[in-house]
């Protein structure tokens, strides 16, 4: 760990690797104040790039890009109450009620703190708990991996807040297009309908491109109406001390929460500030003043999404299971770089891990720079119209889904993955979920069927092995946990309500 | 109330009920393969494990959300379908082997159709494609599909 520590910071010495790091860190912020795009989106569209670079700088640029626009998403929450990434839609509650009070400046001082801090501390945690959680997966075999992948796709369940029933749809749809092509183990056509370009099965970039770029194109259609209007702002600053006394507490428990649910396959930075968010309101002496303006709200949004960052690429490094859906984009593109992520890359791959914790150490220290001094120009960006933007975005989405592996059938898979994902959308299914099936289904079938093999058809002798028991009995937790949690509040509230009428 | 409620919950579900039903058919058109070369699971025995629980969710799934009412109908504005339209000619220019010029097509007019009309930008989302086009043969020596118009650059080049 020390070793990392050490290396990663040497490699800050290299010039091109900085500079590489700043331009990356300052590309992300430009994706996440853009409204609807987001972080993924951003990764998606820069991973053909990363495929002539050498693995290191192939994953500073992409991981740059996700700390960056996850942070970005700040400045036009306060300023134009339009989240840049649905990670911020919290912050916008509080942020933008501060900037209407004429106290912007303060409200992004607040919000580029609480991000730093966030962020630098879940990158010193992921520095130490990766190295760790690879250690232990040295003691996963298929049952474990497939127990794991198998809790990954039931975290499913509660992602985005929508129908649970209705976002494992999606993620079960996911494994199934997993299971396009030959299948590797027997060299059998699934779902191929006898076209040669799905032999080795659905892109995954092309679809992330299609889900996450074409949608949001799509959905930008249905808002040309829409008109966003910049709130004026002095110089954005620094915290005072009576500000940070009083969100000391709250940025504490909220990069807490944010590294842990990053570390929960699947959950992301935008799960992490909403439960942070009620987290800070229910704790708080102020809680009347939460909707309104209250800095708290601002510090647990931001501190707890910036925070998942670090958290989300734990699993996706020493497991290879994506912690949020740009880690999935993250893990692609160091398959692609022929990286396997898992408990070998922390031995064979020093060099690119401590790059890696450089890039999102210097990254999250560049928010306090950007936030602070450029917030009103990045406020600016927003203004870019319309029909200008997003026919440039489609443009890009399109090239890069031809440029991963220069096909034009990727195009068509992108096109259309585009049209599914709007459509899912407007009927209440996500498309994360859909994406994280996708990644999880090969390795769900794979370890399965390695399971199966192992105890010579006699599946059930998993259920014996205790790491493998564990994650089903999560698995079972969190599918039903929160449907026993409601049952039990209904009736505490009914008892309680019994109680009241009753007594005198 | 109870009918609109179906209606608006039943179409999406219904549909991915049928691809589901769709998809499990389709997999004994897979071929079975010996039992040492399976090794214990068969081809087309996990995707019948996931369609048959697509299925089960799309029931679960249709009962909760019959007890919610449906949510407020929001009109498409008729621009989104003339979007639409533009992909499916874009693809269709694509499958012609005309790829530069449906890039061309779609930029400039999406540009159009979302209400820009100064001349000077369409001209520039019109040279948008080929610039990207360049960038990427000469930065990341990535070859773009021949066509007409690209054939002429490849010569050149």
């Amino acid at each position: 760990m020390t070793d990392l520590l050490m290396s990663g910071l040497s490699a800050l010495a290299d010039p091109s690797l900085l500079l590489l790091i700043v331009v990356t860190t300052l590309a992300g912020t430009i994706i996440g104040v853009l409204p609807g795009l987001s972080g993924t989106t951003g990764a998606a569209l820069a991973l053909p790039f990363t495929l002539t670079m050498d693995p290191v700088s192939a994953v500073v640029v992409l991981a740059t890009i996700y700390g960056s626009s996850t942070f970005a998403g700040c400045i036009t929450a306060i300023l134009i109450n339009t989240p840049g990434t649905s990670a911020s839609a919290t912050t916008c509650l509080d942020g933008y009620p501060l900037a209407k009070r004429g106290e912007a400046g303060r409200a992004i001082g607040i919000a580029t703190l609480s991000s730093c801090f966030g962020g630098v501390v879940s990158v010193i945690f992921l520095l130490f708990a990766a190295p760790m959680l690879a250690g232990i997966a040295y003691e996963f075999g298929p049952p474990e991996y497939f127990a794991l992948s198998i809790f990954g796709l039931s975290m499913l369940a509660t992602i985005g807040g929508g129908s649970a029933a209705k976002n494992l749809i999606a993620g079960a749809f996911g494994v199934l297009l997993s299971t396009v092509g030959v299948h590797m183990m027997t060299g059998t056509e699934r779902y191929t309908f006898g076209t040669s370009a799905l032999y080795d099965g659905i892109g995954f970039v092309p679809v992330m491109i299609g889900l996450f770029g074409i949608a949001e194109f799509l959905r930008q259609s249905t808002e040309l109406g829409l008109k966003r209007e910049v709130l004026g702002m002095k110089a954005a600053r620094l915290p005072t001390w009576a500000d940070i006394r009083q969100i000391r507490n709250t940025v504490l428990r909220a990069t807490g929460i944010g590294t842990f649910i990053g570390v929960l396959p699947a959950e992301g930075a935008t799960i992490a500030s909403m439960i942070s968010y009620n987290e800070a309101r229910r704790t708080s002496k102020n809680q009347d003043e939460f909707g309104k303006g209250a800095i708290e709200g601002i510090a647990a949004s931001e501190a707890a999404n910036n925070s998942a960052v670090g958290g989300s690429l734990v699993p996706t490094l020493a497991l290879g299971i994506p912690g949020s859906p740009t880690a999935a984009i993250i893990l692609a593109g160091l398959l692609a770089q022929g990286v396997q992520p898992g408990p070998t890359l922390f031995n064979e791959q020093g060099n690119l891990l401590s790059a890696l914790f450089a890039a999102l150490l210097v990254g999250n220290l560049l928010f306090l720079v950007i936030g602070l001094g450029g917030a009103r120009f990045y406020a600016r960006i927003t203004q870019i119209p319309v029909p200008i933007l997003w026919p440039l975005v489609f443009l890009f989405s399109i090239i890069g889904a031809y440029a991963i592996r220069q096909s034009v059938f990727d195009v068509y898979v992108a096109v259309a993955f585009g049209a599914i994902g709007f459509l899912m959308q407007r009927y209440g299914f996500s498309v994360v979920s859909l994406a994280i099936g996708l990644v999880l289904g090969v390795m769900v079938e794979q370890r399965l069927g390695q399971s199966v093999a192992m105890y010579n058809g006699h599946w059930l002798l998993m259920f014996t092995r205790p790491i493998a028991l564990v994650f089903f009995a999560l698995t079972l937790l969190s599918l039903f946990g929160p449907m026993v949690s409601r049952r039990l509040k209904r009736k505490k509230a009914l008892a309680r309500t019994i109680r009241e009428r009753t007594s005198p | 109330m109870q009918r609109s409620r179906l209606v608006h919950h039943s179409g999406p579900l219904l549909a991915v009920g049928l691809l589901a039903i769709l998809a499990f058919v389709q997999t004994y058109t897979f071929k079975s393969v010996p039992a040492i070369l399976a090794r214990g699971l068969q081809p087309a025995t996990f995707p019948r494990l996931v369609t048959g629980l697509i299925l089960i969710l799309a029931v679960i799934a249709f009962i909760h959300d019959l007890r919610k009412p449906p949510p407020p109908g929001d009109a498409l504005p008729r621009v989104l379908f003339s979007t639409t339209l533009l992909l499916v000619i874009f693809s269709a220019l694509v499958a012609s082997n005309l790829f530069l010029i449906a890039l061309v097509a779609v930029t400039v007019g999406t540009a159009l159709l979302w209400g820009e009309r100064r001349i000077l930008v369409l001209i520039a989302l019109a040279l948008s494609p080929l610039i990207a086009i360049v960038l990427f043969d000469i930065g990341l020596e990535i070859r773009f599909p021949r066509s007409p118009l690209l054939n002429l650059y490849y010569e050149w080049r």
